[in-house]
């Protein structure tokens, strides 16, 4: 008997199956993705590159349910984004996707701890509760002293930590994250991408990471290349191997 | 050259012996770049015969003998003179043009579109691997001087990346008939 025992119980964070989106139609349609498929396991930290409109911001967009694709299915968590309603799409999103972009989107008239509670607030969890939640992320962002300080009054790396703090608030199983380095110097970035990596270990959460600064994207345990439309997977090359003496024959090719 | 002009920068703090030049050398640049001691020796040998270091000579004797087998070297105010002109002299090391990677994938770039990005996507991959190794192993260290010289190897992996985009932007555009997904973007 083998001891291998894979854990069939916990679906891939996200798995795009066949997905394709087109926006236009007819003469004018243009395809930003083309049958993409793509499975992210729990706690796996990918990034995307690619040039710009290659469509690594729609690949985002469908995961984050935030667009339908075309065709094909996106699943989250074990669910079909196109079976559901929009309300149980709303509610799917708020549990198990968090989203972070380079501009901050923070509220400002909000503290810091009530930017993070927010979500778990919308989704009828009590004020206290929601802030107890709220501390433990900030605290897993390490962000524990400026809690009540206002967006404004924080650091850029300080504000973008409070962004990440409120995707994974509630313990969320997927994070996507478009350019979150985008508005930092490298030393916050650093930071940044790093507190990213950590939280998909630790937390088992998902990282979706759209960079197009490989030094970002070295963190990540996988490189995925958008590239019109399709995705093309880096896998390592083999070393370079001298012609060796057990070469065949030349051939001459004409 | 770097290696002289080093020694001369570590005698230039004070007079040394082959190892100690030799292990401080080595601290200094991170452990990226270990030296011979022969190599040592040698560079040594020449800075003594160009009049760029002196080999000091125990008080009470004539000649330098080895104390305990160890000759110490002192540098010479015509060494202070080269030092001072090499450390803020623009670095003049060779530019590559015989670098592999460059070579390999200028040579693709001048072939069809599908064997050029066929060879940048393996390079790139290569690269990145590399880079993710670099990223996993500098997590560990500690020594600055160690951090720094990786952090320079690193930079350099980074900027061949971009390279590679820029090689793959440059393929592509100047293909005229590639497939591609979109419909809209030919030319009127």
């Amino acid at each position: 008997m083998t001891t291998t025992s894979t854990p069939a119980t916990t679906p891939p964070a996200l798995e795009l199956v066949g997905v394709t989106k087109a926006f236009g139609t007819g003469n004018t349609e243009v395809r930003a993705l083309a049958g993409v498929d793509l499975t992210i396991a729990p706690g796996e930290f990918v990034a995307v590159m690619g040039p710009s409109g290659s469509g690594k911001s729609t690949l985002l967009h469908l995961a984050a349910g935030l667009e339908a694709p075309s065709a094909g299915r996106v699943v989250v968590a074990g669910r079909d984004l196109g079976g559901l309603d929009a309300a149980a799409l709303a509610t799917l999103r708020r549990r198990h996707v968090g989203v972070v972009f380079q501009r901050l989107n923070l509220v400002p008239t909000l503290t810091a701890v009530e930017n993070v509670s927010l979500p778990l607030e919308l989704d009828g969890t009590s004020s206290r509760a929601a802030r107890s939640e709220a501390r433990d992320a900030l605290d897993a962002v390490g962000l524990d002293g400026p809690l009540d300080r206002f967006p404004d009054d924080l650091s850029g790396g300080q504000q973008q930590r409070v962004a990440i703090a409120r995707a994974i608030v509630g313990g969320r199983s997927l994070l996507l994250a478009d350019e979150p380095t985008g508005a930092l110097d490298t030393t916050s970035g650093d930071q940044i991408i790093d507190l990213l990596a950590r939280l998909s270990k630790e937390r088992g959460c998902a990282v979706v990471l759209v960079t197009h600064e490989p030094r970002f994207a070295s963190w990540a345990d996988r490189l995925v290349r958008v590239r019109d439309g399709a995705l093309v997977e880096s896998a390592a090359a083999p070393p370079a191997s001298p012609p060796s003496a057990a070469a065949p024959p030349a051939e001459v090719l004409v | 050259m770097t290696v002289r002009s080093a020694l001369l920068q570590l005698l230039d703090e004070g007079p040394a012996h082959g190892y100690q030049l030799k292990a401080t050398f080595e601290a200094r640049t991170g452990g990226v770049w270990p030296l011979n001691v022969g190599q040592v020796y040698t560079t040594l040998d020449r800075l003594v015969r160009d009049g760029a270091a002196a080999e000091l000579v125990p008080a009470g004797t004539d000649a330098p003998e080895p104390v305990n087998g160890q000759r110490t070297y002192a540098i010479t105010r015509a060494g202070q003179a080269e030092l001072a002109a090499w450390l803020i002299g623009a670095a003049s090391e060779q530019a590559p043009p015989r670098d592999e990677l460059m070579t390999k994938v200028l040579v693709a770039v001048g072939r069809d579109e599908r064997s050029a990005l066929e060879v940048i996507d393996a390079q790139r991959a290569a690269l990145f691997a590399a880079l993710q190794s670099e990223r996993r192993r500098q997590q560990a260290r500690t020594e600055p001087a160690e951090v720094l010289a990786h952090d320079a190897l690193s930079g350099r992996l980074e900027a061949d990346l971009a390279w590679l985009d820029r090689c793959e932007e440059h393929v592509r555009s100047s293909s005229s008939d590639r497939p591609h997904a979109t419909t809209s973007r030919r030319n009127p």
